[in-house]
């Protein structure tokens, strides 16, 4: 038989039931511990909240940072995809790398090339479309004028914004310049030269003695003579010019263009900086695929000046600001890429 | 009390697990950039390192070929193997580069020299190279194939086949044989070789602009390449790496050039061996007749030309 035992409730010294009691103790407790831990979920969360707001920004503007830095490399450390993409259409370009193929210098023709045709040259992978951006390249040298790659109007109003400043090298037309004499007269005054008129290569005007087609016995002069070759597939495309570093030449400073076996002895002296020469090479050709000219530099013995003379071959639409000697060197410049996104 | 100590603690951590968790991701996230950061420097170091090696492997190889050359013609001697031996010069100075290149960058470097061959454009010699370049777990390597340029070396031909009969003097980029050529010539059973007292030839390699080659024949032009001393493309002609060996033709691309026998008063059609180097200098030496390039103070200047190279340079069969 199972017998039911009674159950002992606990009773307090009070006598009757405590739990009554117990449960406002736990009450009170429980709305104290509700309070502090309100307190401190809400400071929590506002904590978490802030956090994640500024790991966002810190995020974002990481990753718009190395999107700005990795874009600057591409453009300038590569030579792009395919590396003679300038002269393809533009449809086969994949990436505009700037730089020349097997070089750190960036190629002044790839620079003009994007700058025609950005919006389709530019992938979107490279800049996202919110991404709005200016790609500005400043030559150190002040005679050189900026070149204006992309500038987004938007941009001024842009919240976010990366600058990259890189140095760069930029050939500008530097490859159209077909021969460069550096004349420094103190250089042939020099008494360890060999006595002659003559320098640099021994030209067509030598006779055995190292004299000069062109010599006056009464004048003290030096010839520095080189040669040059003009393909004939170029010549109908292309103007030429000469051109030197100082307008303002010692009087008597002449030129010549001729070739071996057509010798000319007209010396033209040169007058301003900027010669056009394409008569005396067009008429020059023969049904040769290409041909050899001799550029013959004329000047006084007792000048002291140093110069520098370009001869050029030019497309016809080169704008005429860019036919000075600073635009056919190697020149340092800023490459500044600006990216900006509106908030 | 313990019981609710329990509850509240526990609440306490549950609530900073989140807070731990966004800790430990923001940390990971600044390693994680970091990281790309190191890599990034890491990767443009060793980019910038072998553009550096690139640079300089020509330049080395000029620097070989040019002691080279240079003790051949002040021993007069020749050289066996051409290619092995400016491999192994080549191969002393890129083991001194490395170990300088290391001590500067902190890098590992190794190039290995593949090969060096003659080019099928004779004015360039092929270098082939592979380069690896490692820093910690970073690691870059490339096989890389580079011309260099023959022009501005001195030409040891000359110096090798003479030698023994005298010595050769030097004017300026000019090569003044005074008995030695004719001598050696009379040697060979050329009986017409006394032409070439006082012959000179050039010491530089020069490659010519007249090109077509067959314009040479027009006005000033062939006496404009002998004063300037150019040298010419050239089947029969031996290549660089040949004329160190001392061989005047060879199988690959070669070059040749003129050499100048001295003036000779009303020389008509006499004729003796053929002005080209690699005529002189070869075993089987042919000759051609006397073609005037220029008259002066009634003396003759000109070369003694074949059929052949009259072809080439454009000038009348004789």
């Amino acid at each position: 038989m199972v017998s039911v035992q009674p159950k002992v409730i606990a009773m307090g010294k009070y006598g009757g039931s405590i739990m009554d009691q117990k449960a406002l103790v736990f009450s009170t407790d429980l709305l104290l511990s509700l309070v502090i831990f309100s307190i401190i979920l809400g400071l929590s969360a506002d904590m978490i909240d802030n956090y994640s707001i500024q790991m966002q920004e810190h995020l974002s503007r990481n990753s718009h940072e190395r999107l700005a830095r990795e874009a600057t490399d591409i453009l300038i450390k590569t030579a792009g995809s395919p590396d003679n993409w300038e002269e393809l259409s533009t449809h086969e370009v994949k990436i505009p790398g700037l730089s020349k193929k097997d070089s750190n210098l960036i190629s002044y023709k790839k620079v003009l090339q994007l700058k025609k045709d950005y919006h389709n040259l530019m992938p979107d992978n490279v800049f996202p479309s919110f991404i709005h951006t200016s790609i500005i390249i400043y030559p150190l040298n002040p005679v050189l004028e900026p070149v204006i790659i992309h500038n987004s109007s938007k941009i001024a109003s842009c919240s976010d914004i990366v600058v990259v400043n890189r140095t760069i090298n930029c050939d500008f037309r530097n490859d159209e310049s077909i021969l460069l004499l550096e004349i420094n007269p103190d250089d042939y005054n020099s008494e360890n030269k060999e006595d002659r008129h003559c320098f640099s290569k021994k030209c067509p005007h030598l006779n055995i003695n190292g004299d000069h087609l062109i010599s006056d016995p009464e004048a003290e002069y030096y010839w520095i003579c080189a040669y040059f070759q003009i393909n004939k597939s170029q010549v109908d495309y292309n103007d030429y010019y000469i051109i030197t570093d100082d307008p303002h030449l010692p009087k008597n400073t002449g030129w010549i263009i001729d070739q071996a076996h057509n010798p000319s002895v007209v010396k033209k002296e040169f007058n301003g900086s900027l010669i056009n020469v394409n008569s005396a090479i067009k008429t020059g050709f023969n049904g040769n695929d290409f041909e050899i000219f001799w550029l013959h530099i004329y000047f006084d013995k007792a000048s002291s000046k140093k110069f520098k003379v370009y001869l050029v071959e030019v497309a016809p639409t080169t704008p005429q600001s860019e036919l000075k000697a600073e635009y056919f060197q190697i020149q340092p410049c800023h490459f500044i890429l600006k990216t900006g996104v509106l908030s | 009390m313990d019981r609710k100590g329990y509850v509240m603690s526990g609440m306490t951590f549950l609530l900073l697990v989140p807070v731990l968790i966004i800790c430990i991701s923001f940390l990971n996230t600044l390693n994680n950039e970091n990281e790309i950061r190191v890599q990034s420097i890491q990767s443009d170091n060793l980019y910038h390192a072998s553009q550096d090696i690139k640079r300089n492997i020509p330049i080395l190889t000029r620097d070989t070929l040019n002691e080279t050359v240079y003790e051949i013609i002040n021993s007069n001697l020749s050289i066996d193997d051409g290619p092995e031996y400016v491999s192994n010069q080549l191969k002393n100075k890129l083991e001194q580069f490395e170990a300088d290149f290391e001590k500067n960058n902190n890098l590992k470097v190794e190039c290995t020299l593949n090969s060096i061959q003659s080019h099928q454009d004779p004015w360039y010699i092929e270098v082939d190279t592979t380069i690896a370049i490692g820093r910690d777990r970073f690691y870059y390597e490339e096989r890389i194939k580079q011309l260099i340029s023959i022009k501005g070396l001195a030409d040891p031909l000359p110096f090798i086949e003479c030698g023994e009969y005298g010595v050769l003097t030097l004017n300026h980029t000019t090569i003044l044989y005074g008995n030695v050529l004719s001598e050696y010539l009379q040697d060979k059973g050329i009986s017409e070789a006394s032409y070439y007292e006082n012959a000179t030839s050039p010491f530089i390699i020069k490659s010519c602009p007249y090109q077509p080659y067959n314009i040479h024949v027009e006005n000033h032009t062939l006496n404009n390449c002998l004063n300037n001393g150019f040298y010419h493309q050239s089947n029969d002609g031996s290549c660089y790496l040949c004329r160190l060996e001392g061989k005047a033709t060879c199988n690959h691309p070669g070059i040749e050039v003129f050499i100048n026998p001295r003036p000779l008063n009303n020389p008509g059609l006499l004729s003796s061996a053929a002005s080209i180097d690699h005529v002189i200098f070869d075993d089987y030496v042919y000759t051609g007749k006397f073609f005037t390039v220029f008259t002066f103070n009634g003396l003759e200047y000109g070369l003694f030309l074949d059929n052949g190279h009259r072809l080439k340079y454009g000038i009348s069969p004789a």
